[in-house]
């Protein structure tokens, strides 16, 4: 049946652009800054997957682990070593904006440099067969990563609700200074949203290189979509930001049934831009001065 | 106001190394090495072709260079980076090239860029790609440009024809918008309709995409007899192969040469299996090619454009052999001879500066056993 | 021989000089984070593309590739005029998508990926600019119109207005000032000049496809304007020179072949990143945005 197919599509498009959105989102909800190196993050775990399991060798249920701490890392040490540096300067958001692009070219461009410009594939899974639910095609990957995002939606939500760090990040997100006046170290904050954002990413990149492909440019699409994704969902709030990407996997593979392809991307503008004039705090965005 | 003297002499210290440089380059005796400009893509989205086309061109000056080299000279490569489809980045690499580095040949660029070939044209330098298949998108005729690439319209006939003897007379175009796909589908759709083949749709997708899942429901709803796949990248191409197995499409996919690719091999060759089907200029001398390259780089090509970018230096090199020099004598020279190919096994241009059909046979191939054999009939 | 290397950078130069000052207008002096500042840039060239190709002449070419920019400019401040910093930002990042889809898709109009070759050079008074040397004169003399034109509208009392709604604009709609407006003008008066900094382009390179007008675009832009300092003219030449000379002195230092390509782009970003923290309000910025 083309429906639940259709609706099949858009929710494992959907379930890829949420994992990216999510850490994304969560680590623009306590530190503000649009970081757009995230997408390197995704790469960087990817390729790190790829050197671990096809280079190295090593078992793969042992360098997946790896490779999403890796990602973490990776996440944790950009915000350590560079943007640090820039709020000790008291720099806007504005510079932050490019040197997020500037580092995002910078390990792309590695990433070039240590693997190559050919195209990776991770080959654990040999041959893959989908299975028929409901008259809609999927295989047993595609049905494990969107399972994994809402697990993951899940975890967020009570983690954000019901923790002790949950509930420090949600107070540096809804205002930094009053937190910090109730003892909560902001930079400590900072760095935790960077770890578990990043590691989300990590997530994100070992189900990309599995379900496609590695390139050193993969990143700049994911993180594209994924920013969308974010903003549709509400960029404060990393459930928000699931849901919005979710969201825009339905838009586009619904959307390209009636339109032609090469308006796919133009389709999830429209939307954002719906979005951003009538709804600017998304769908479960939190109530923040938007307009003015 | 220190920071705006720093800065300033910083500025002053840019343009006095840029201008410098320069000055020594042209003072250098030339005499010593033959310098040829070469301008690929080795960064971005068209690096799998650069990197690989690099290797190519490397792999035939090194031999000559180790026979002796040209009466003697040495010959000497200056590679430069163009990024991916930046028309004004590679016209600054090329104005450097030629004005700073005094070349009169450049080898590239990779994917074709139309506002390149005019500036080559308008500073008279030959410019000889070992993958463009357009030159120009207009009627101009260029006199500089030259091109190693099998040509398309003979590819796409051969092509057309096996679908025609195949009965495979119902079929889906799937491309992206990058202007090779777009070049190529024109080409295929000419051949196709020679054939009387009837194409049931087109579907155009961004470039990038990965994901053709809810096309080919569209797709499979068509019945096709067979996909036309119009890719000049492994990146959509693999997931494609991917995708169309798991929604248990049955149809036989066909290609583009640049399919060809080891990449291909290495990451989905069990999707490509007995279901692609391309023309392919069939190398002949492959073996031989081929046991150069593991001597030399211990790894098969992988990434389309090697040997063709290996017969554009030979051919240069041939050029320079005959005492050929400036640009001109290299065109005319280039125009009017033949050079051994490792793709053809004989290469000749025609007028456009294209690889002459005359000397193209295109063989069909297919994947079987993970790797590319010519395909042999039902 | 080496003149031909500069002077096609100087042309480059001039091109983006006009492009980052139309940007300074609405980010630097409006506080308006427009990243689809390269929309602008597209309309622009592409208009001028094809009513060059027409046979229109030149100064035609010019003005009606800034006034349709313009329009696009008019077009996307209407409905994002209520939005505030990253919102609009996202809003007119979405915007440069849209009209790239559209130079993508509207194939009967700009023939897709296979672009529109053949634009002619300018031809003003008989006289043919197909020599570097003379197109560079008649760019420069373009920049400068441009530059000391905005010069005068940023230090005009509408430019004072601009910046007041930038600092504060409660205040200044408290004051009477119609702050939506202003801006919607400024949106439109950086469009306009980037559309003739996209006019000068699709001249000089005589080729153009979607490909030069990606979102990716934006970013040597916006750094220019970021590097110079917001709302300083001096700033923004001097930006302009690092950033678009910025990789040539790499192509003189020898790196092996194989690696080149992602060495020359590592050395760029981190040289860029370095620039930034070293600087980070800009050379001579004196301004500070939210």
């Amino acid at each position: 049946m083309v429906f639940t197919q259709l609706f099949v599509n858009g929710l494992i498009a959907g379930a890829i652009y949420a994992l990216v959105a999510a850490g994304f989102s969560l680590i623009y909800s306590t530190t503000k800054f649009v970081h757009f190196a995230h997408g390197a993050t995704v790469a960087v775990s990817a390729y790190f997957l790829y050197f671990l399991f096809s280079i190295l060798g090593i078992n793969f249920w042992i360098s997946v682990p790896l490779a999403i701490a890796f990602g973490a890392f990776f996440g944790l040490i950009c915000n350590i070593l560079v943007y640090e540096k820039f709020v000790d300067k008291k720099a806007s958001n504005v510079i932050l904006l490019i040197t997020s692009f500037g580092l995002l070219i910078l390990f792309e461009s590695i990433i070039l440099l240590l693997f190559g410009a050919d195209v990776k594939t991770i080959g654990f899974i040999k041959i893959s067969k989908g299975i028929e639910i409901a008259g809609a095609i999927i295989t047993p990957l595609q049905i494990f990563i969107v399972i994994s995002s809402f697990v993951l939606l899940a975890v967020l939500w009570f983690f954000m609700k019901k923790t002790k760090l949950g509930k420090a990040m949600r107070a540096v997100s809804d205002n930094k200074a009053v937190a910090e006046t109730l003892g909560i170290n902001a930079k400590k904050i900072f760095n935790w949203s960077f770890v578990i954002g990043s590691a989300i990413a990590g997530v994100a990149g070992i189900f990309v290189a599995l379900e496609q492909n590695l390139e050193p440019t993969m990143g700049t699409n994911l993180i594209i979509k994924g920013f969308t994704g974010a903003v549709i969902g509400g960029i404060g709030s990393a459930p928000g930001a699931i849901l919005g990407s979710f969201l825009l996997g339905f838009a586009e593979n619904f959307g390209i049934w009636f339109l032609p392809s090469g308006y796919k991307d133009a389709i999830a503008f429209v939307i954002l831009l719906v979005f951003l004039l009538f709804r600017p705090t998304g769908i479960l965005g939190i109530k923040r001065e938007v307009q003015k | 106001m220190k920071t705006k003297i720093i800065f300033g002499i910083t500025i002053a210290a840019i343009i006095a190394i840029i201008f410098f440089a320069g000055c020594t380059q042209q003072n250098q005796p030339g005499e010593e090495k033959i310098r040829i400009g070469v301008l690929l893509s080795l960064s971005g989205d068209a690096a799998f072709f650069g990197e690989s086309e690099l290797k190519g061109i490397q792999m035939a000056v090194d031999e000559v260079n180790e026979a002796g080299g040209i009466n003697g000279q040495a010959v000497e490569l200056i590679v430069e980076d163009t990024g991916t489809l930046n028309t004004p980045a590679t016209i600054t690499a090329l104005q450097k090239l030629v004005n700073v580095d005094g070349v009169s040949v450049i080898i590239g660029p990779t994917w074709d860029m139309p506002g390149v070939t005019e500036v080559a044209e308008k500073e008279k330098i030959v410019l000889i790609s070992p993958d463009n298949i357009v030159g120009i998108t207009g009627e101009k005729k260029l006199e500089y440009f030259f091109s190693t690439w099998q040509p398309q319209k003979a590819e796409m006939l051969a092509l057309a024809k096996f679908a025609k003897e195949r009965n495979l007379t119902q079929i889906v175009i799937l491309k992206d918008t990058d202007i090779y796909s777009e070049v190529i589908t024109k080409r295929f759709l000419e051949a196709v309709n020679q054939q009387r083949i009837n194409v049931l749709g087109s579907f155009s997708v961004i470039t990038g995409t990965k994901d053709f899942r809810t096309e080919l429901i569209k797709i499979k709803e068509m019945k096709p007899d067979a996909i036309m796949a119009a890719f000049v990248s492994e990146s959509p191409r693999g997931p494609l192969l991917k995708q169309i197995k798991e929604l248990d499409l049955k149809t036989p996919v066909l290609a583009n040469s640049a399919v060809e690719d080891q990449a291909l091999l290495n990451n989905f060759s069990q999707y490509a299996e007995n279901t692609v089907f391309f023309a392919s200029p069939n190398i002949v001398r492959e073996k031989e090619f081929l046991s150069k390259f593991e001597a030399k780089y211990q790894t098969k090509p992988v990434g389309p454009g090697a040997p063709n970018a290996y017969d554009a230096a030979i051919a240069i090199v041939t050029a320079y052999k005959s005492e050929a020099r400036t640009a001109d004598e290299i065109k005319t020279f280039l125009k009017t001879h033949t050079f051994p190919s490792m793709t053809f096994g004989q290469l000749q241009f025609d007028e456009n500066g294209f690889v002459s059909s005359d000397v193209t046979k295109f063989v069909i191939k297919t994947v079987k056993n993970g790797q590319f054999i010519p395909y042999e009939g039902s | 021989m080496i003149e031909s290397y500069l002077i096609h950078l100087a042309i480059l130069i001039c091109i983006y000089l006009i492009l980052a000052i139309a940007l300074q207008i609405a980010v630097g002096f409006s506080g308006l984070l427009n990243l689809g500042h390269i929309a602008f840039y597209c309309v622009g060239a592409y208009a001028s593309a094809l009513l060059a190709l027409a046979g229109f002449p030149f100064w035609v070419c010019l003005i009606a590739a800034g006034i349709l920019a313009m329009l696009s400019g008019f077009v996307i401040a209407l409905p994002t005029n209520k939005l505030r910093g990253d919102y609009l930002a996202l809003a007119t990042m979405g915007f440069s998508f849209v009209v790239y889809a559209i130079a993508l898709n509207w194939t009967d109009l700009t023939r897709g990926p296979l672009g529109l070759p053949g634009i002619p050079r300018p031809k003003i008074f008989g006289f043919v600019f197909s020599d570097n040397l003379a197109f560079l004169i008649l760019a420069i003399a373009i920049a400068l119109i441009c530059f000391f034109a905005l010069k005068r509208i940023a230090s005009s009392q509408f430019g004072k207005v601009l910046e007041a709604i930038r600092d504060d604009e409660l205040a200044t709609r408290i004051l009477g000032k119609n702050s939506f407006k202003m801006k919607t003008f400024a949106l439109g008066i950086s469009a306009f000049f980037a559309g003739i900094a996209g006019s000068l382009y699709a001249s000089y390179i005589t080729f153009i496809d979607p490909s030069s007008f990606t979102i990716l675009q934006i970013i040597p832009v916006l750094a220019i304007v970021i590097i110079g300092g917001l709302a300083s003219f001096r700033g923004t030449i001097i930006a302009t020179i690092i950033i678009v000379l910025l990789p040539e002195p790499m192509r003189f230092i020898g790196f092996p072949s194989s690696i080149v390509g992602p060495a020359r782009q590592i050395i760029y970003a981190l040289l860029l990143l370095l620039i930034l923290l070293f600087r980070p309000k800009g050379l001579f910025g004196k301004v500070e945005l939210e």
